[in-house]
């Protein structure tokens, strides 16, 4: 059953994202030849050459023309690269609260699925999407910078790979995926607590939202001063590298992901099962 | 005869509002049941508790042997009064998704519908009238093959000459031995088609009877009952 669930749901939420990004992509493609700035060398660019051309240097209208173009276009791919992660935010809001606690809810929640259920298939979906954002905004950036900058990115890589080894790659991913599943989680309780109100459901989800973040820095807070305290004692902290400490503030940030996370899926999971009133 | 719902002392309370008072009731299998009330008078209530939409307050309920929950979602073929569809979906794309997720969804049932009420399979919901979207709606929830259909207010948002079709599509595609649930105000139009009668006011059940016994205790049509219990 989740499997079907996830199936409607990429279906639902990829005819906003597919388009998107194939605009991201196409006008990092347009400005990789219609830009020219002062950190692009372009041979390609048409701008370049006609400013060269003494044919066309009497004719000051043309490089005009084309300048305007060039920033119109760089402008689109900016609005572009904001909007898809504006798009992104926006997305998994809507799609956790039009479609299970609007109207289609009455749809949703009368098939033979449980509660966790639907829960757990926004959850992936829109993580797996907050992901491929992140991976089309990167790549339209790869597709912007000049050639020479691309040539030195393995090396960059292997330069990372060395100062932070493979287990420091592992913790940092590790890291940012938890604290993204956190992230969408937040959102997910915020809202659901915010519709346990009658009115302004919305404006009281914001409120949650900030509620919930504030209680979740001083609870981290404190875990933070009382875990160095302990660890102090067993752990020579002061003796590790720096690039230790931060490996290791990076493993507990992980660990704290994953409890809080379970924590809001099991609040989101049991007010949508128990105490859901859908309008 | 078997019931196939059954509840005890089911109550739903917001804060001091008894919206479901004590309700105790037998529903048998292979009935047309008419559950009628005023506005408010927990009717919709009562049908969300059914399909766990709501969690009652006090007392039990049973459908088909089970609590409301993933049991009874697969026997229970629910009409809310809300267009719950989406709009960018194709109509021939909601029935693949009911088939997807209810076993006892028949296709062609759906389709045969469909095509007898002039609706093309490849139009999305998004350019659908009001009224012809509540059409899909209900043709989808009577092409299951359910035990149970909870059908809330059907008749509300179409018209008269719709009604007719309507009522008629219910009373010919629902199971043997299935149970019809339909709860509505607009009760001249669908007495004819009822066995049975519950009358629901302030929350509670006021009466429960067959149509053959109001009318061979009182001689009164259903219609003029409930206008004499609930005078204003």
């Amino acid at each position: 059953m989740l499997a079907k669930l996830m199936k409607y749901e990429v279906k639902a939420t990829a005819r906003w994202f597919l388009p998107l990004y194939v605009s991201v992509l196409l006008f990092a493609l347009i400005n990789k030849f219609t830009w020219y700035g002062p950190f692009m060398e372009n041979k390609f660019s048409f701008t370049d050459s006609s400013i060269n051309n003494p044919a066309l240097s009497g004719n000051s209208f043309v490089p005009v023309i084309k300048g305007i173009m060039s920033s119109l276009f760089m402008f689109i791919y900016v609005m572009l690269f904001v909007g898809l992660f504006v798009a992104t935010l926006i997305v998994v809001i809507q799609r956790y609260y039009k479609s299970l606690l609007g109207d289609e809810g009455y749809l949703m929640f009368t098939l033979p699925v449980n509660a966790w259920q639907h829960i757990l298939n926004k959850l992936v979906i829109s993580a797996l999407w907050c992901l491929l954002s992140s991976i089309v905004g990167i790549c339209s950036i790869l597709i912007l910078i000049p050639r020479e900058a691309l040539q030195e990115l393995p090396y960059a890589f292997a330069r990372v790979k060395e100062f932070i080894g493979v287990s420091g790659i592992v913790i940092f991913v590790l890291g940012a995926v938890t604290s993204l599943v956190l992230g969408i989680l937040k959102i997910y309780s915020a809202i659901s607590l915010g519709h346990l109100f009658n009115k302004y459901k919305l404006l009281l989800s914001f409120v949650m939202y900030l509620a919930i973040d504030a209680i979740t820095q001083v609870v981290w807070m404190l875990i933070t001063v009382f875990s160095v305290n302990i660890s102090l004692n067993k752990i020579d902290f002061a003796s590790m590298s720096n690039l230790h400490q931060v490996k290791y503030v990076f493993a507990a940030l992980t660990v704290l992901n994953v409890v809080f996370s379970a924590g809001h899926f099991l609040l989101t999971s049991y007010l949508v099962k128990r105490r859901l009133n859908l309008e | 005869m078997n019931n196939i719902l059954e509840c005890e002392n089911l109550s739903k309370y917001y804060g001091s509002t008894k919206a479901l008072d004590s309700v105790t009731l037998n529903i048998p299998e292979g009935r047309i049941v008419g559950l009628l009330g005023p506005n408010g008078s927990g009717k919709t209530t009562f049908i969300k508790i059914c399909n766990d939409l709501l969690t009652p307050t006090k007392g039990r309920i049973r459908i088909g042997g089970f609590e409301p929950g993933i049991e009874t979602k697969k026997i229970v073929s629910y009409l809310p009064e809300k267009t719950y569809l989406n709009n960018w979906m194709k109509v021939s794309e909601l029935i693949n998704f009911f088939k997807d997720f209810y076993t006892d969804f028949n296709t062609d049932k759906a389709y045969d519908m469909l095509n007898k009420l002039k609706i093309d399979a490849n139009t999305r919901l998004k350019t659908l009238s009001k009224g012809t979207k509540e059409k899909v709606q209900l043709i989808l929830v009577m092409s299951r093959e359910a035990k149970l259909y909870l059908l809330d207010e059907p008749i509300g948002g179409v018209d008269p000459a719709a009604r007719d079709y309507i009522l008629d599509t219910i009373i010919k595609n629902y199971s043997e031995n299935a149970t019809v649930i339909i709860s509505t105000h607009l009760i001249s139009d669908i007495e004819k088609i009822l066995d049975d009668i519950i009358f629901l006011k302030d929350g509670q059940v006021i009466l429960s009877k067959t149509v053959d016994e109001i009318r061979d205790e009182s001689g009164k049509s259903i219609d003029a009952l409930f206008r004499e219990v609930f005078r204003c």
